[in-house]
């Protein structure tokens, strides 16, 4: 019995998983395309003349993202061999580029995000060290340079 | 030292930015300058308006900001010779200091935020160190429950997104708020931190210089 619900919780994350996955990628691809006017940069200065730069504020976005139970199962057993975790290197490059994502679109009417920094942190570990809930956020923030046209 | 200069104009000749309707930026005009329509049109008339003959650098940007937000382009001109002023055009004169202005909760009212180590085209006259804010915040069960299950299948987990999103807000507010009874107007090089302080609860912390730009 304890078989079954293993096998169908495996299925369920599998298939569950991958098609929240490739949607999702659709969805970064998508909105990435329609954002490349706004360029996000991890530089201090960037050449604007003084006196160009209307407003400066500052920006961030954040992403709260687990992983499927198929793929926590596959990192487990690669844990005992070692090497790439593949499942969860997907999982961080979602997270990261939604919350890029996300600092973008609430900076919509800027012209440049500079100093971006991108930071990560996981949450829901539990006080025994056991990770019952294995999700990481991560957080985007940088300044939103708004330019004299 | 380059003397910069104390008073500014604030000129207005009809400019509608891109993508407002003029009826409505009149409207909004009119509440902003709590005037009656009849001198709103004089606004509109498409010659050069003086809105505030003599105002300080602060008061000018807010003017701007204030036009701005409303859909209307207005110029501020520095007036270097006090007795330039061109009293001619008797304009709409608005209450003196511009405090009429609301100020925007979202960016922090007048607090101009950054994470870079200046202002952008405004030079810093005082710093008064630093202020942090800080707000540790607990998940709740239901919220928890609904995780679990969603950690099944992966994805995003936005009630947790929701509430660090939430705390992250709550914490620059705080932060702000110790800046501003310090008398800065703004806050360079910010940065955020987030740990886990107990099981279930994560702290996150806001910090960095306040200042005073000019």
């Amino acid at each position: 019995m304890d078989l079954i619900i293993f096998l169908m919780l495996l299925a369920l994350g599998f298939f569950a998983g991958s098609y929240a996955e490739k949607r999702h990628y659709r969805s970064i691809e998508r909105r990435e395309k329609a954002l490349l006017r706004l360029p996000a940069v991890t530089l201090k200065k960037v050449d604007i003349p003084q006196g160009k730069v209307r407003s400066a504020r500052m920006v961030h976005g954040s992403a709260v993202i687990s992983v499927d139970y198929f793929k926590r199962m596959l990192a487990a057993l690669r844990n005992i061999f070692g090497g790439k975790v593949k499942s969860y290197e997907t999982l961080l490059d979602r997270a990261r580029r939604e919350s890029l994502l996300r600092m973008k679109e609430s900076a919509a009417d800027a012209d440049i995000i500079v100093n971006v920094r991108i930071e990560t942190a996981t949450i829901g570990r539990s006080s025994r060290g056991k990770q019952r809930i294995s999700c990481l956020e991560t957080v985007a923030y940088g300044t939103a340079l708004t330019l004299e046209k | 030292m380059n003397m910069q200069p104390k008073h500014f104009r604030v000129i207005f000749n009809g400019e509608v930015a891109d993508g407002y309707d003029p009826a409505e930026v009149r409207e909004k005009l009119a509440g902003l300058l709590k005037k009656d329509a009849a001198t709103i049109e004089r606004l509109f008339s498409g010659r050069e308006v003086v809105v505030a003959a003599r105002v300080n650098a602060a008061a000018g940007e807010k003017y701007r900001r204030a036009f701005a937000a409303a859909g209307a382009v207005c110029r501020v001109e520095p007036v270097n010779a006090p007795d330039a002023a061109p009293p001619e055009a008797g304009p709409p004169q608005p209450p003196e200091g511009a405090s009429a202005f609301p100020s925007t909760p979202q960016d922090g009212g007048s607090m101009i935020v950054t994470n870079i180590e200046s202002v952008p085209g405004k030079t810093i006259v005082a710093h008064y160190g630093l202020v942090s804010g800080s707000t540790i915040r607990a998940k709740h069960l239901g919220r928890d429950i609904m995780a679990s299950l969603k950690n099944l299948v992966g994805g995003e987990l936005k009630g947790y997104t929701e509430l660090l999103r939430e705390s992250r807000r709550q914490a620059t507010e705080r932060m702000i708020e110790q800046a501003r009874q310090l008398g800065a107007n703004a806050i360079i090089n910010v940065r955020f931190s987030t740990s886990s302080v107990a099981q279930g609860a994560a702290e996150l912390y806001a910090y960095g210089t306040a200042v005073s730009v000019r």
